[in-house]
Order: C-alpha cells, then sequence, then structure tokens
C-alpha cells in the first residue's frame, strides 16, 4: 500500500491518496479545500480523515509539502545562519549573498567570509585550508547568533576535502552550529551551490519541526510508517535526508501536482494546470517528471541562482475563485496567454487540468484541457507514487582511457546517494548518464552525468 | 557585417556603456557567437563582475568615426619613441567562463594581466579593445576598462566569436598576437612571447593550468592602429541586436523579420529533431574541444532536413546534403517563441528554433581573411560557391 499526502497552499489545500503497490492504480483519493488548517498537525489530520481504513497498511507515507516553498518567497521561519566560502586568497569579485533579495539576505546579513582554501575545478589545490580563520569565523557566527552555517570550497564538487575538514574543525569550536556542505547541494557553479548551501542552513530548524510533527502523526495514525518527503524534482528522500537537506524539497508540492496530473492521464510529456482557490500554478511535464531549467541556470529570485534544476512554471493570481467572479474573462485571457506561451516553450503537449474541483469548467475552451479522474488530489497521487532519484554531475580531467573508471565511480556515487535517499539498495540503478566534451578546454575535459534511481525500501 | 537597418525603437549609438546597457550588450553578443560560447551552464559571474565594476560609474566608448577630438591619440604628446610603445591592448577570457562559475575571479586579474604586459612593453596603456564580441566574452574589456578608469575602443577583431586568439581582424592588419600576458584568479601571472604560429599550444595547457580561464591582455598596439585595423562600431552593434532580440516586437513570430532586423537572412526555420556528440571525432590540438551537429527539420517550404555542424561555432549549415552558410559567416540560433539567443550546449531535440545567418565583416571575405578564419582553416573542405538559401 503506498499512501500519498499533499499539504499545499498555505494548508488550504490538503489531499491523501492510497495506490495499489502492485498496479499503480488509485484505491482511494480525497481532497480537503476548506478554510485553512490551523497547524500542520491539524493538517496531517484532515488528510487521514479523508481517507479512512489505511491506518495500518502503509510502510510508509510520502508527503508533498510547501514549507520550504513557502519560506523562501516570504523569508518566514528561516533560521539565523552564516556563509563560509573557501576559496583562494586575494579577495573576491562576487563576495557570498551577492544579488540575494532583502527579505532572503536578513537571515545571513553580515555573517560571510572568505577564507583561504579549495580547489580548481579540475581538483588542484588552490591554497591550505586556513584552518585558524575558519575557526575565528565559527566562534564569531556563533555569538552573533546563527544557528546553522553553510561552508562552500572552491572545487568541492571533485575534492570535498576542504569542505569536510572545515566541517570537523566548526563542530569543535561551535558545536551547536548546524553543518551544512555545499558538495551535497550541487555540481559546478560555486555561488549556486553556495546559495542553495546557505538557505539550507536557514532552513534546517523549520525541518527539524515539521520532521517532528509528521512523525508524531504517523505514530498516532499510521504506526510503523516512516515519512518520506517529495523533492524539487518530483523524486522522494527519507526523514533523514528531508532534516539534513530541507532545501531539496523547494517547490515539492509543485513537482507533486506534475507528476501527479501525469499519472493519472497516462500522459508523459504534459502541460499541467493546476487550479487553488486563490493562484493557479501551470507547469510542464517531460517524460513523466517536472520540466526544469537547465542545471544551473535555476534562480530563487532575480539575480540569485541556486543549483537545484528546480520546475519551470509559472503563477497567476486567477485561481478558481477568479473564474467566477466579475473578472472571470479577464482571468480566462491571462490563463490562455500563459498556456501559450509555455506550450509553445517546448514541444507541443496536451493540456491537463488539476487542483480545485470544478476547475475545468472554468477553463476557455480554447485549451481543450482534460481533467483526469481524481484530479483533486493530484498532489497526492504524484506524492504516493514517488521514487528516490540522484544525480551526480561534475567535469573532469582525464584520457579517455581514464574515462570509464572515471564513470563507473560516477556511477557508484549516484548509486549510494540513492541508497542515502531511502531507497532498497538493492532497486539503485543508472537511468541516464551522459559525457561530453567542454567547449574551449583540451579534448581531455570532460563533463559527466548520471542519473539514478530505486525503489523506497522495506516492504511495498 | 551589414549595419542593422534602424527600426523605430532601437536605441541611438552610445559614447559610453553603463549599467542600463549591460542586458543589451550581452544578449547582442551571444548572437554573435554563433552558437559557441562555452556557456554550458550557469554564466552569469562575468556579468556581475561586469555590474561591479561598471557601479563605479560608465565606461567612455572610442570608435573611428565619432568622438574624433577626444581619440586619445588626439592627447598624445611623447617625445621621441615613447609615442611608438604600445599604449592600448585587447582584453578577453581564454578558457571558458563555465570554470568561472567555479573558480571565481578575486578581481585583480584584469589589473595583474595587463600590468604584466604594460611592464614587458615599457608602454602606458590609454585605452582597452575587445579581442571578440562573443557572448559573455566581450565584457572582460569591458569590466577591465571600468577597473582601470581607462575608454573602451568601440570595435573588436572577430565581430563574432572564434576560438583561437590569433584568429582576427587585428592580425590580418599585421599586429602581432604577442608579447602577450596572461593572469589567472589563483595569483598566477605569466608573459608569453612568442612567435604567434605555435601560440596556441603554449596557451591552452596554461589555461587548463591556471583552472579553466585567464584574463589575457594581447597584441599590445598603438590606439591608432586599433582603431584601423579593428570592426568599427561592435559594441554598439551587439547593444542594438540585444535591444532587437529583447523587444521583438513585431518580429516575435517572423523569422524573417527579425533576420533583416539583425542585418542578417533567415536560413531555416524548423524543429531540432537530433544533436549528436562526437567524442571520437578528435579535436586537433589548435583547436580546443567540443564538436557536435545538429539536425534541424524544416517547418515550411519543403521541409528540408538542415544539418549544422560545430565545433565549439557552429561552422558549416547544410540543406539536404547542400551549403547554404559557412564559416566566417556567422550562423545563429534564435529560440522561435522567446527570442532567445540558444548555445549549441543548451540545444535538446524538440526546440523550435530559427536559424539566422548574419554576414561577418568585410574583413573576413578576403583572401587572408578567408585562409585565417575561412572553412579551410576549420579543417573543413572547400566549399566553392555556395548557392543561395
Amino acid at each position: 500500500m503506498r499512501i500519498g499526502v499533499s499539504i499545499g497552499r498555505g494548508r488550504a489545500r490538503v489531499s491523501a491518496a492510497v495506490l495499489d503497490p502492485d498496479t499503480n492504480d488509485v484505491r482511494a483519493a480525497a481532497a480537503n479545500t476548506l478554510a485553512p488548517a490551523d497547524s500542520d498537525t491539524e493538517a496531517l489530520r484532515r488528510s487521514t480523515t479523508a481517507l479512512p481504513g489505511t491506518r495500518t497498511e502503509a510502510s510508509s507515507v510520502t508527503i508533498a509539502g510547501d514549507w520550504v516553498t513557502r519560506s523562501l518567497a516570504t523569508g518566514v521561519d528561516l533560521a539565523p545562519a552564516a556563509a563560509l566560502r573557501l576559496a583562494q586568497p586575494g579577495g573576491t569579485a562576487l563576495p557570498p549573498l551577492l544579488g540575494w533579495p532583502e527579505h532572503l539576505r536578513t537571515t545571513a546579513r553580515e555573517r560571510w567570509a572568505v577564507v583561504s582554501g579549495g580547489h580548481d575545478p579540475l581538483g588542484r589545490p588552490l591554497a591550505e585550508l586556513d584552518t585558524r580563520a575558519v575557526a575565528e569565523f565559527a566562534r564569531r557566527v556563533r555569538d552573533d547568533g546563527a544557528q546553522g552555517i553553510a561552508v562552500t570550497a572552491a572545487g568541492s564538487p571533485a575534492v570535498p576535502g576542504h569542505e569536510i575538514a572545515a566541517a570537523e574543525i566548526i563542530e569543535q569550536v561551535a558545536p551547536d552550529l548546524r553543518v551544512v556542505l555545499a558538495h551535497e547541494l550541487g555540481a559546478l557553479g560555486l555561488r549556486a551551490r553556495e546559495n542553495t548551501a546557505v538557505l539550507n542552513a536557514a532552513l534546517c530548524p523549520l525541518a527539524a519541526t515539521v520532521l517532528h510533527t509528521c512523525q508524531s502523526h504517523l505514530t498516532h495514525h499510521h504506526p510503523g510508517a516512516a515519512p518520506f518527503f517529495v523533492r524539487y524534482d518530483g523524486s522522494v528522500v527519507n526523514g533523514e535526508s528531508f532534516r539534513r537537506l530541507p532545501v531539496t524539497t523547494a517547490d515539492a508540492h509543485l513537482a507533486a501536482e506534475l507528476c501527479g496530473a501525469s499519472a493519472l492521464a497516462g500522459q508523459q510529456n504534459a502541460l499541467v494546470v493546476a487550479f487553488g482557490a486563490e493562484t493557479t500554478d501551470i507547469g510542464l511535464v517531460d517524460r513523466g517528471r517536472p520540466h526544469h531549467a537547465p542545471q544551473g541556470t535555476a534562480t530563487i529570485a532575480p539575480g540569485m541562482p541556486v543549483s537545484l534544476p528546480l520546475p519551470i512554471h509559472e503563477t497567476v493570481s486567477g485561481g478558481t475563485r477568479a473564474f467566477t467572479g466579475d473578472g472571470a474573462a479577464q482571468a480566462a485571457t491571462d490563463l490562455v496567454r500563459v498556456v501559450t506561451r509555455l506550450q509553445e516553450s517546448a514541444v507541443p503537449r496536451p493540456v491537463l487540468v488539476v487542483g480545485d474541483p470544478g476547475a475545468a469548467a472554468h477553463l476557455p475552451q480554447a485549451l481543450a484541457a482534460h481533467a483526469p479522474p481524481n484530479g483533486t488530489a493530484a498532489a497526492a497521487v504524484g506524492a504516493a507514487l514517488a521514487q528516490p532519484a540522484a544525480e551526480i554531475s561534475r567535469v573532469v580531467l582525464a584520457e579517455r582511457s581514464d574515462l570509464s573508471l572515471i564513470q563507473e565511480e560516477a556511477r557508484a556515487e549516484a548509486l549510494a546517494a540513492v541508497a542515502r535517499a531511502g531507497a532498497d539498495p538493492a532497486s539503485a540503478h543508472i537511468v541516464a548518464e551522459r559525457v561530453g566534451p567542454v567547449g574551449y578546454l583540451p579534448s581531455n575535459v570532460h563533463r559527466l552525468w548520471v542519473r539514478a534511481a530505486g525503489h523506497v525500501g522495506g516492504h511495498p | 557585417m551589414t549595419a542593422s537597418p534602424p527600426s523605430p525603437s532601437a536605441p541611438p549609438p552610445r559614447d559610453q556603456i553603463t549599467l542600463d546597457e549591460l542586458d543589451d550588450l550581452v544578449i547582442g553578443a551571444e548572437l554573435f557567437s554563433s552558437g559557441g560560447g562555452g556557456t554550458d551552464g550557469p554564466a552569469d559571474s562575468l556579468l556581475d563582475w561586469a555590474r561591479q565594476a561598471l557601479a563605479r560609474g560608465p565606461v567612455r566608448l572610442l570608435g573611428p568615426d565619432r568622438n574624433p577630438g577626444q581619440a586619445p591619440e588626439a592627447h598624445a604628446d611623447d617625445p621621441g619613441n615613447r609615442a611608438q610603445h604600445p599604449d592600448c591592448v585587447a582584453v578577453l577570457l581564454v578558457g571558458t567562463p563555465t570554470m568561472l562559475e567555479e573558480h571565481l575571479p578575486t578581481g585583480n586579474e584584469t589589473r595583474a594581466a595587463v600590468a604584466a604586459l604594460e611592464r614587458w612593453t615599457g608602454g602606458s596603456l590609454r585605452a582597452i579593445a575587445p579581442l571578440n564580441i562573443a557572448g559573455v566574452n566581450c565584457l572582460p574589456a569591458v569590466i577591465t576598462a571600468a577597473q582601470l578608469d581607462l575608454p573602451l575602443l568601440d570595435i573588436d577583431g572577430m565581430g563574432r566569436g572564434f576560438p583561437l586568439v590569433e584568429q582576427t581582424t587585428y592580425a590580418l592588419d599585421g599586429i602581432d598576437p604577442t608579447p602577450l600576458a596572461v593572469a589567472g584568479g589563483n595569483g598566477e601571472v605569466v608573459v608569453v612571447d612568442q612567435p604567434a604560429a605555435s601560440l596556441e599550444s603554449m596557451l591552452r595547457p596554461l589555461v587548463l593550468g591556471c583552472g579553466g580561464w585567464v584574463i589575457c591582455a594581447c597584441y599590445p598596439a598603438r590606439v591608432s592602429r586599433f582603431l584601423r585595423a579593428g570592426i568599427p562600431g561592435s559594441i554598439n552593434r551587439a547593444i542594438q541586436a540585444g535591444h532587437a532580440l529583447r523587444h521583438p516586437g513585431d518580429t516575435t513570430s517572423d523569422g524573417h523579420a527579425l533576420a533583416r532586423r539583425l542585418g542578417g537572412r533567415l536560413l531555416c526555420r524548423g524543429r531540432v529533431v537530433d544533436v549528436e556528440y562526437s567524442p571520437d571525432r578528435r579535436s586537433t590540438t589548435s583547436h580546443p574541444a567540443s564538436v557536435s551537429s545538429l539536425v534541424i527539420e524544416e517547418a515550411e517550404r519543403a521541409r528540408r532536413i538542415v544539418r549544422l555542424e560545430a565545433h565549439n561555432e557552429i561552422l558549416l549549415a547544410l540543406a539536404d546534403g547542400g551549403v547554404i552558410g559557412s564559416v566566417p559567416d556567422i550562423i545563429c540560433l534564435v529560440g522561435q517563441h522567446f527570442r532567445r539567443v540558444i548555445d549549441i550546449e543548451q540545444v535538446t531535440p524538440g526546440l523550435d528554433v530559427d536559424v539566422i545567418l548574419l554576414p561577418a565583416a568585410h574583413h573576413w571575405h578576403t583572401a587572408p581573411g578567408m585562409a585565417l578564419a575561412g572553412p579551410a582553416a576549420f579543417g573543413l573542405p572547400e566549399l566553392g560557391n555556395r548557392p543561395c538559401a
């Protein structure tokens, strides 16, 4: 039995779904669109009461929430954090936190430093790690109220050693600081990786609270079931990975809704219009997964790159309510415009409508949209279907004869990462990989990319 | 290159670059990179570095046909042979901006490269020249001019992007690329003084040794010589092209109209159906890596199959096997719906594109120009007369 739960739009939309573990057919699905729940506990309770009779049958429950998305959009619930960059001496033209919008910048303010250390992109040391400066910075930011610290070393996707060494120093001088290492959060592109790591550090206390709430809920309502969480790409991580790397659940609710809509309609490629009461999200699905920006080009805010390939989507302010009021014609026009633009940016694909019940009735005929059954619980279905996945991306210097060995290492790392995210290790397998040249560099420089996937461990 | 016809909304020629022109400049320059640019990933850091540099104030632009009274030469009153010392250098990034995203600049690399070359040549600089106008690679010269508070010449040596430092109109005019100086992000400074013929084999390993990118100051010469040898108005042409792409107006859905407005012609409108990398087609020692082919199925007319052959940049366009465009002309991809310039390394099957040809500067359509940067220079067979598309 696979159970999915979604809590979206500020707890105003809660849905739940139970799938057959063998066929993935929907056995039960329900959505609740009452007034926003007062608490996460209440929202989770609503999801469970919507589906009586599932109490003892699940070994895991997958949750697609929007806690992280909302926190990043508003700055609320972000804990004080600090940014430590390890790079070559001599200053920097591009300091940490450059380009951050004010509502996020307040989480770190002046708590950043660039300290000697790190490696070049091909893995050669730039400088010895300045261990004294690392310790001094840790003490300073702890005294200044930071709860978390993100460590980002130049070259860490290839050589994470200085990040790990810095973490050991910080744990000695300031054991209460939660340390986030950027090499766990992205590939080439230091600033995108650093931004992501700092946000992650700021999100950790929120994640700990959410995890605790979910675990308490499951203890009462699904004894023995472990919580899993949907990530930005529609895959899942276990509770421990969520607690350590909560930023990877940014856009989780959207991702689950896109994947769920695609699955319910049996369309691997689709454009999904997801209606809420107040806003409508429009996104694309490619081969059953959210269509995303190229690696490293995603932004959380204009001018603030992050290393997660977040789903490309648009949000229009008219939800179902806008389609029933005075501005109905205008809302329809706006929606058609956005759908047409997104549709044209990719290979044409069927339009699916999910979310608020009755939403399809408001859609302009011109879109030729299809409303799949159980579409009100698309996000929960997407959550129930989600499985662990991991990607490894790096640039290596190697002669062709050594390349296959390096590819084999990258595959092994990807498989290990899938197992860490909660997959049964025996189920982990490589789903796609690429190797290609890097422009304007000698032909012995290669870019590698590997994606692995697996199934949630334990009894299905 | 043919100047683009003025459109009602085209910005007037600028005599300086401020933060306001930066986005237009970079997007226009992306077009001139002929599908190259090396930005197979994020490349915002060069742009952010330029923003930081320009935040201190604008960079003055000097062209051969404008502000003659302000040309630095007018103030040159150095006695004797000092006047023969170079007072200008071309500046570029060698390597790939993708590596700069990981190995970030300290901000001192521009000064270090220029100062090293000044020491070696005994000259004192009065202006900076861009080496090329290809994507974010146009920015190092802007950053250098801003940081050193020097004017920037409104010219460039390629009118586009080429992979080799010596493939320039500066070289065609007889300016030697060497001595040159490179500065890496970790304090490396190297002066290279050697014959230009073997420059590339020296430079690429050096770039790799510095972590994948360096700031390079080269072609030390007099300002007057640069103004004669360079392709005039390059910076303003890029700003205008960028403006046209960012404000497509009635050229949004009309590939022919957009191509005309950019001063070129539409080769093909269609959908990418295949992308092939050829890692086993070894790149030669003189040309750095990245060989690929794109196959596009034409949406209209005869539904021709158009094949683009790229080696860092798009070099050749074939329609049903016949040549319809080739280097040194610029062959670029523009997204049909957002008018975004598309780098060959970002192309995926399913993308709807306009393939546009922009004629190269007249300097390249000469015998010496074709020898330096025509198809044969890239290992392609002699193509003979090209039929019109």
